[in-house]
């Protein structure tokens, strides 16, 4: 098979592959939950397992009225109920009042979007779920109760963990003051069992969903994406003009130095050569992140442009690993060449110029390919000094989410998706540069 | 006996040209005298080790001597203060190992230290070697990279890519000696074809037809000192050293 069709066949499974991807993700993002009709005021169709028990006193049915929690495509509302405004009950299970002093009142049932963490922490709340030994008497927080006084009536609000994962059920009834909680809460609970979302997301698209499409959180990633290929982008161009500069001293000294008159010529490039020398001892020998730390904290300190203390910083680091890679190509290329071009007259920047570094270039660039696509992935602790790069704008998600498997899968996913593509744009490069090699 | 090109503008004159490596340790030139006039042709034969190369690679300053003048139309290359590049330019070298540039076609090769450093403009240059490339029958190579070259093709487009800077003098560093048998003959035709045109020509060589035929003045070269020189006349039909005498046992 020849190499066009090869590539023709791999484009065409990749696209396969992404389709059948996209089709199972797209089918399993959904799925209905068992929805109970309501008929007359009575459950008819398959008990969901979830489902706890109907309230029932002196065989009388206790109803509740529940919000409204939306009805799933393709169903109606099966109930001829209505609320006070006339608006149709749609998904509901009504629990008749026993008598009328006793009446709950409107109870609204409702999922909710953040966690008992995040209820904990309203004002007014304490827990109200079961107690046992680990909790020493206390009630537990699988349950959170927040009591607002409004005058003569109690707004009580439960937030209870729903059946489902990851979600949590809000349940909120305005009592006459002084109405003991307990009813509220097992109302309530026999309430919440009862809840029926409608249309659900898997767990699976519900954790995309909250991290990336809520608030257009996706937004952090792609902001993130574009500065870490900026200071990548910075770093590279700089690294590599250090690096040839500083591969060439070091190169001419180890080279040529004894052939070299005496004179301010040759203590100049010596006083370079150790300079260099000095440069790279120093810089190999620390950490990136401490260079980087040092730049914004001490050096920069006056500027709080984190992004270009970055650039410089993974630059200079880059720069010292080029600078050996190259000294490496440019020490490979026979010494024929250097000799070919100075016996033609060229001066030795203008051999190495000509001659020299593009022979030295062809044969490190797999070398500093790997550098470029190290460096890339040595930018993700940018964060460190506060800049919002990729790695940064995962971990501004995970904070704001307290979802770590997505928004961390998702930026290793973007990483390892411009790897690759770098990777194969050098491939291309390096094919270009082979065709004077046949 | 001198030849009458020996009466001639002396081009480079060599006095006391001593050379050592690694810090004196080893010596590989000791003191050698000559003079090398325009339009001769000047073989050096030795034994391997008998400092011929580095005589010849001293002579445009590859090698740094450690000692004595090399003086190149008159002037002083030796001395630290010249520009050894512009005399460069005037000293054509062809390698053992031909050092083509890889990365370039066999015409901008050829054109390259022409433009950057003769200034002439890419017309010109590429004029230029065209004529050349034509006088070696490789006319249809131009756009050829080196690999796609023989060694012999390779060996005398080196020799080109040197007549395109339009040298005063040609140094041969044994241009033969890497190539294939069938191969010697083509490049030896070149090397021919450029003394009769009056080239003046340093050649180090062990192609001993070619320095009977061709040369003007035959050097002996051991131990990193001049034994005998001559015409080939003399050096191989009656060389009076003993030295040369096995050397040339041996090899012939």
């Amino acid at each position: 098979m020849n190499s066009k069709r090869k590539t023709g066949l791999k484009i065409a499974l990749t696209v396969a592959a992404a389709a059948v991807i996209a089709v199972v993700v797209y089918f399993t993002s959904f799925h209905n939950a068992d929805v109970l009709k309501i008929e007359n005021g009575r459950v008819k169709g398959i008990k969901p397992t979830w489902l706890v028990g109907i309230v029932e006193e002196n065989g009388k049915d206790v109803y509740v009225k529940l919000g409204d929690v939306g009805a799933p495509k393709g169903y109606k509302a099966d109930s001829s109920a209505e609320d006070p405004d006339g608006d149709p009950i749609t998904t509901a299970f009504f629990f008749k009042g026993k008598d009328a002093e006793k009446d709950p009142g409107t109870v609204l049932v409702e999922p909710w979007k953040g966690t008992l963490q995040q209820a904990a922490a309203l004002e007014g709340a304490s827990p109200c779920g079961v107690t046992n030994a680990k909790t020493e008497g206390e009630k537990d927080a699988s349950c959170i109760l927040v009591k607002e006084p409004s005058g003569e009536t109690e707004t009580l609000s439960l937030y209870l963990a729903s059946p489902y994962e990851g979600a949590c059920i809000h349940v909120q009834a305005a009592l006459p003051a002084g109405r003991p909680e307990e009813e509220l809460l097992e109302l309530a609970q026999a309430a919440a069992a009862k809840v029926t979302p409608g249309k659900q997301l898997s767990p699976l698209a519900a954790d995309f969903k909250l991290n990336f499409l809520d608030d257009n959180r996706w937004t952090y990633l792609l902001n993130g994406l574009l500065v870490t290929l900026e200071i990548t982008l910075g770093a590279v161009v700089l690294g590599i003009l250090i690096g040839v500069v500083v591969a060439t001293v070091r190169s001419t000294w180890d080279q040529n130095s004894e052939n070299m008159h005496q004179g301010p010529g040759k203590t100049a490039l010596g006083f370079l050569n150790g300079v260099c020398k000095l440069y790279l001892t120093v810089i190999r020998g620390t950490p990136v992140v401490i260079q980087l730390m040092i730049m914004y904290y001490i050096i920069f300190s006056s500027s709080r442009n984190g992004v270009m203390i970055a650039m410089l910083s993974f630059g200079i680091n880059s720069g010292a690993y080029v600078a050996e890679i190259i000294r490496g190509g440019i020490m490979s290329v026979d010494r024929g060449q250097l000799e070919a071009g100075r016996s033609l007259g060229f001066n030795y920047v203008q051999t190495m110029r000509h001659i020299i570094i593009p022979q030295a270039m062809k044969s490190v660039l797999p070398a500093l390919a790997n550098e470029f696509i190290v460096l890339l992935k040595e930018t993700s602790v940018s964060g460190y000094v506060a800049v919002k790069d990729l790695t940064k704008g995962g971990d501004i998600i995970r904070g704001v989410t307290y979802s770590a498997f997505m928004p961390l899968l998702a930026v290793a996913a973007i990483y390892l998706v411009m790897v690759m593509f770098f990777t194969w744009l050098v491939g291309k490069l390096e094919r270009r540069l082979r065709a004077s090699d046949h | 006996m001198t030849t009458d090109k020996q009466s001639g503008e002396v081009l480079i004159s060599v006095r006391g040209l001593t050379k050592h490596f690694n810090g004196g340790d080893l010596q590989a030139l000791g003191g050698v005298d000559t003079d090398i006039h325009r339009g001769e042709v000047l073989v050096v034969i030795g034994p391997s080790g008998s400092g011929k190369s580095t005589f010849l690679r001293c002579l445009n300053l590859l090698e740094l001597p450690t000692a004595g003048t090399i003086t190149l139309a008159g002037e002083d290359i030796t001395d630290p203060k010249v520009d050894i590049n512009l005399h460069r330019q005037k000293m054509g070298m062809v390698f053992q190992h031909f050092n083509l540039f890889p990365h370039m076609t066999v015409l901008r090769n050829m054109t390259l230290a022409p433009m950057k450093l003769l200034k002439k403009s890419k017309e010109e240059a590429e004029g230029k070697a065209r004529t050349l490339l034509e006088r070696v029958n490789l006319a249809d190579r131009e756009n050829a990279y080196p690999s796609q070259l023989s060694g012999g093709q390779k060996q005398r487009i080196a020799i080109v890519r040197a007549l395109c800077m339009e040298p005063e003098v040609m140094l041969f560093d044994e241009p033969t000696s890497a190539l294939d048998p069938e191969m010697v003959g083509e490049v030896l035709d070149v090397m021919k074809e450029l003394a009769r045109s009056g080239m003046t020509m340093v050649c180090v060589t062990h192609e001993m037809g070619f320095a009977r035929e061709v040369a003007d003045r035959v050097i002996f070269m051991d131990g990193g000192k001049i034994v005998e020189e001559g015409t080939p006349a003399e050096i191989f039909a009656s060389p009076k050293e003993q030295r040369t005498k096995d050397f040339l046992n041996k090899v012939l």
